[in-house]
């Protein structure tokens, strides 16, 4: 694997992947406009309720902003698949693997494009969210959060790739987004912290790999000093692994 | 040479290709013809990779071939009859992502689009959006990017269709070169007239096993007949049955019209008979040729005998 098979290839896909994606801004704006409207209409319409939980009605807005990050990262990641499909659908995708390009050339060159993508809206929540909030944050954290949701991303996306090719249409797909991703949200601690929560829905957030994307974040940022769960790092390293497994077999028994 | 044995393939419960063999030689031009559902695709697809035969055997060059393997992938450019473009992307970007692909860099992408570009037109499609071609430019495009990596093995399938004449000759002419320089070329084709002179071989496929392969003018010569081409009510057509029968070796019953393949030529009188006695009917006849030839061998391959 050099030059010809690997790295030219896979460059071209990461290419390909960033420019089609800023060519279609109804996807980009859905997962970078979805999460602020969250943060702006929930953290407001809530703050006074909610401060009581998180310390004061400032404190909300200050734990909920590191939230509503990875809740972009959520949201971006699981639409990854949908551009696999419509690959599919137009049959470029089989055109790319009649090609020599490595399986892998081309796996990682998507999940890299679509990331660093997902990475760039993050940033950008988080720095209206630290505007809105107007608290003290922790910038020298900033790349140490970088990387948690760059492998949170990379493990969810490469989670919406392996569902796409199996599902192979849109409207499987956006049932895939709907069906997964409320409840996630939800039973994670991006809305409300840990000792808010009821001890069944605790034991279920332990596992999320949200609640330990989220919890990392405001730690790092906001010197707060919540739990990480392992199981929900785990999760997010099985996903990346198995997802990714049976990706590079699916690509190998790919038929039109 | 490529060789395929034994080829079985069925998409679900429906058998496509039924213990197909054949082979195809480089420097050759081979021409698959036969109908719908015939297996023409399916056969190609399978040279191609894209779908894996079950069971059968490929071979190339006298050792066992998996389409599927990096060294394969690059010694075959194949175009299938769906466009495969990204509708995201502009004509230049999908060369060079082709290249890309391949291996090759910028420069050496450049140098191969600049040769393509007599042929396809690649010059007139540039910059423009995929959204906003035509089909035949599409078509175009499709092919070239295809055959951007100089493939030993240029496998098309319906090249021809929304192409209009000036760059269906020049893309004929293109395959010619090709195959002068001991590249292999295997299209299929509804329109037989467009390879009939050119082809050295053609395959004509029926149900999924192959019924002829030989020279195009032995089987013109062999299986080549006059067609009377009825087209009319469906009254009008069973009283042309009637009134040819004796003469006609077979009869191809579709879209609307009646094919009669006559055993030799009709005597003189038969046809002004015919147009006398029935009323609304419209009659063609057909000299025999390839591609007569071939709609007798497998009714309905070819859009010309109507």
């Amino acid at each position: 694997m050099g030059l010809n098979q690997f790295i030219l290839p896979g460059y071209a896909v990461f290419s390909r992947t960033w420019t089609s994606a800023f060519r279609r801004p109804v996807h980009f704006t859905f997962s970078l406009v979805q999460p602020l409207m969250w943060l702006l209409l929930f953290g407001f319409m809530f703050q006074r309720t909610m401060g009581g939980i998180s310390g004061s009605e400032e404190d909300y807005l200050r734990f909920l902003f590191p939230g509503v990050c990875v809740m972009t990262l959520l949201f971006g990641a699981s639409q990854s698949g949908i551009s696999l499909i419509r690959d599919m659908q137009s049959g470029y995708l089989y055109r790319i693997f009649r090609s020599p390009v490595h399986p892998l050339a081309f796996t990682l060159g998507k999940l890299l494009a679509d990331n660093l993508r997902f990475l760039l809206q993050a940033l950008i929540l988080f720095f209206i969210g630290w505007a809105v909030s107007r608290g003290e944050v922790n910038f020298y954290a900033l790349p140490a959060c970088l990387a948690m949701w760059f492998l949170f991303g990379v493990s969810y996306s490469s989670l919406s790739n392996m569902i796409a090719m199996k599902a192979r249409t849109q409207e499987l797909m956006a049932t895939f987004v709907h069906v997964f991703n409320m409840p996630l949200l939800f039973t994670s601690t991006i809305f409300i912290p840990h000792k808010a929560m009821p001890e069944w829905l605790e034991s279920i957030a332990r596992w999320n790999p949200l609640s330990f994307t989220a919890n990392f974040t405001r730690n790092a940022l906001l010197d707060a000093e919540l739990p990480l769960y392992w199981q929900g790092g785990s999760v997010i390293l099985f996903l990346l692994i198995a997802s990714n497994l049976v990706n590079h077999y699916t690509i190998q028994k790919l038929q039109p | 040479m490529l060789e395929v044995r034994g080829l079985d393939f069925a998409y679900g419960e429906t058998p496509v290709l039924r213990q197909l063999s054949t082979a195809f030689n480089e420097g050759h031009f081979s021409a698959l013809a036969g109908p719908n559902g015939s297996g023409k695709s399916t056969l190609l697809s399978i040279l191609a990779g894209d779908l894996l035969p079950r069971p059968g055997s490929l071979i190339c060059d006298g050792a066992e071939w998996n389409p599927r393997a990096g060294s394969s992938k690059r010694i075959v450019g194949f175009a299938s009859q769906q466009f495969e473009l990204d509708p995201d992307s502009d004509a230049r970007e999908t060369m060079q992502f082709s290249g890309a692909l391949f291996g090759m860099n910028p420069k050496a992408t450049q140098e191969r689009i600049a040769s393509l570009n007599p042929v396809f037109g690649l010059d007139e499609l540039a910059g423009r959006s995929i959204k906003k071609l035509s089909g035949g430019q599409k078509r175009r495009l499709h092919l070239a990017a295809s055959v951007v990596h100089s493939p030993q093995w240029i496998i098309w399938d319906e090249p021809f269709t929304g192409i209009d004449a000036q760059y269906s000759s020049r893309i004929m002419e293109f395959l010619l070169a090709e195959r002068k320089s001991g590249k292999g070329i295997i299209v299929c084709t509804h329109n037989i007239r467009d390879v009939a002179t050119k082809a050295d071989r053609v395959t004509v496929l029926r149900q999924g096993s192959i019924v002829v392969s030989d020279e195009p003018g032995r089987i013109s010569e062999l299986y080549g007949k006059w067609v009377l081409v009825a087209t009319g009510n469906a009254t009008a057509q069973n009283k042309v049955a009637e009134m040819l029968h004796g003469y006609a070796e077979k009869e191809d019953k579709s879209r609307g019209r009646t094919a009669f393949f006559l055993k030799e030529k009709l005597p003189a009188g038969i046809v002004p008979a015919l147009l006398d006695s029935v009323q609304d009917l419209h009659v063609v006849i057909k000299a025999p040729g390839l591609d007569t030839a071939i709609d007798f061998l497998s009714p309905g391959s070819n859009r010309n005998t109507e």
